[in-house]
């Protein structure tokens, strides 16, 4: 009896340590508007001619007029890391990329061999976060008095969904520093924001993270999605299966076919389980983790289709059937 | 010995009722009470201003100070011109899921240094006696006003190590 209560405690704890979800980052990104507004922008022209503005974030935080920028982020990173949610910072992310480069440019190996990396790759080392928190504020005045008008959107990076907003104008005043005012201002509105990320982390923890799947083929495929094959007795287009395949394994069934093509199909709203059991443990997964169930099943009789999972976070993945 | 048994009889039906009815200072989670925000408080706090209505008067700062505790465990405060509205540290539903905790929570001092835990949260922000638009007489008593300042964060750290509310980083 001792012995069987032993066994059912050593269980429980290993469930319970290993059953911790993937968490998100957040990172506080600096609204175009706000960028636009302070000049931190940079312009380039494509190859048909045409004149781009994109936000210039190293020049937001190298120049004086940043001061506010950062009382603001450091205030929203206080706050968030009592609440347990220590925020990614974007201006260190972006130094740390950059010395990361230069690092990796200057490393060789006893024989002269550079570090392997393909284009993709470099493109993969940028500041990303999994919610971002798009912050737009200014500080405006009537009369003596001045004001802050003060907007903050968590952002989820891969369905693009507003899952938090607090936004308003603040008490006018002729004395208040405009540190002060901007401290009062993120004071405000915290509390109401971060109830609603606890709401989108409730709801992520009743119905599976939502996450993207976009599928396409290689152009050197023999197939495409209007491939029919036959599939538990029936025949269908390949197109078909992956959907009763998605509908076998997505939370409650619910995920969104946006579009689809003979080459592509795109899946919104996809709700994936935050675990699943492989190697003998109860694992936390994200999109790839769930993806290559589907990238396994599709390696299998009667498909036999070979595939590259390429994976951009938490919450979206694209899987090119044809060849890994 | 028969009016003995009789007596008896009634007692025991009259103790069930007497048991289930709430005792004078219990805390009452439906409690009528209004508030107002003063302002943005300082970092973790909230400012406001409520009011309570009791035969005495300080029987109503008594009440206040404790319904201010609740207002922002169980309703939340209501947004003002500048002020934004600030959600409750509870789900619907807690006061009556976690009743016990909240009994012991929200008990009034007693003379043997137990209770008062829910003072640990709140401070009035002056001593002042209520007086003029703020202390006004009416049928049942005395409705009075007083500003009070809300350890929030706080009061939500301890919710969290109670195990009453989740934190916002639980599950991951």
């Amino acid at each position: 009896m001792k012995r069987i209560f032993i066994i059912s405690s050593l269980i429980f704890i290993s469930i319970a340590a290993f059953s911790q979800a993937k968490k998100p980052t957040l990172m506080v990104i600096p609204s175009d508007s706000y960028c636009d507004r302070n000049g931190f922008t940079q312009y380039y022209t494509d190859e048909a001619g045409n004149r781009h503005v994109i936000s210039d974030y190293t020049k937001a935080f190298s120049q004086a007029e940043s001061e506010e920028l950062r009382l603001v982020i450091s205030e929203l990173s206080k706050i968030m890391a009592e609440r347990g949610f220590p925020l990614k910072d974007l201006e260190q992310t972006l130094k740390s990329i950059k010395q990361t480069n230069i690092e990796r440019d200057l490393l060789t190996s006893s024989s002269g061999s550079v570090i392997k990396e393909s284009p993709i790759d470099v493109i993969k080392r940028t500041a990303k976060a999994d919610i971002i928190l798009d912050l737009d504020f200014s500080v405006k005045t009537r009369g003596p008095q001045k004001y802050i008008t003060f907007n903050l959107r968590g952002v989820d990076a891969y369905s693009n969904k507003v899952i938090a907003s607090a936004s308003g104008d603040g008490k006018p005043s002729t004395s208040a520093t405009v540190g002060i005012l901007l401290e009062e201002a993120v004071i405000n509105y915290i509390d109401d924001f971060n109830a609603a990320l606890q709401k989108h982390f409730n709801d992520m923890f009743t119905n599976g993270r939502e996450i993207v799947v976009i599928l396409n083929v290689w152009d050197n495929a023999d197939f495409d999605f209007d491939t029919e094959y036959e599939y538990m007795g029936e025949t269908g287009m390949l197109v078909d299966i992956i959907d009763v395949w998605m509908d076998d394994n997505c939370v409650n069934s619910r995920f969104s076919r946006i579009s689809n093509t003979e080459n592509m199909i795109h899946y919104e709203q996809v709700r994936i389980p935050l675990y699943k059991t492989s190697f003998g443990k109860e694992r936390a997964i994200d999109a790839r983790g769930f993806i290559a169930d589907l990238s396994s099943f599709l390696r299998k009789a009667p498909f036999y289709i070979d595939s590259k999972i390429y994976d951009r976070g938490l919450g979206e993945v694209w899987l090119i059937l044809g060849e890994k | 010995m028969k009016r003995i048994f009789l007596l008896s009889i009634v007692i025991t039906m009259f103790l069930p009722a007497t048991a289930q009815k709430a005792k004078k200072g219990d805390f009452n989670p439906s409690a009528n009470y209004e508030v107002q925000v003063l302002g943005v408080g300082q970092d973790g706090t909230k400012v406001f201003r409520i009011w309570n209505t009791a035969s005495k008067v300080d029987d109503a700062i008594t009440e206040a100070k404790r319904n201010a505790v609740a207002v922002c465990l169980f309703r939340g405060l209501p947004g003002s011109g500048f002020t934004n509205e600030t959600p409750p540290i509870c789900q619907i539903g807690d006061e009556i899921k976690y009743e016990e905790f909240f009994k012991e929570f929200f008990k009034l001092p007693q003379k043997d240094g137990t209770g008062g835990m829910y003072l640990r949260f709140v401070n009035r922000t002056t001593d002042e006696p209520p007086s003029g638009q703020f202390r006004v007489k009416v049928k049942k008593g005395y409705k009075v006003a007083i500003d009070v300042q809300v350890l929030y964060n706080s009061l939500r750290k301890y919710m969290e190590e109670q195990g009453i509310v989740k934190k916002l980083d639980s599950g991951f």
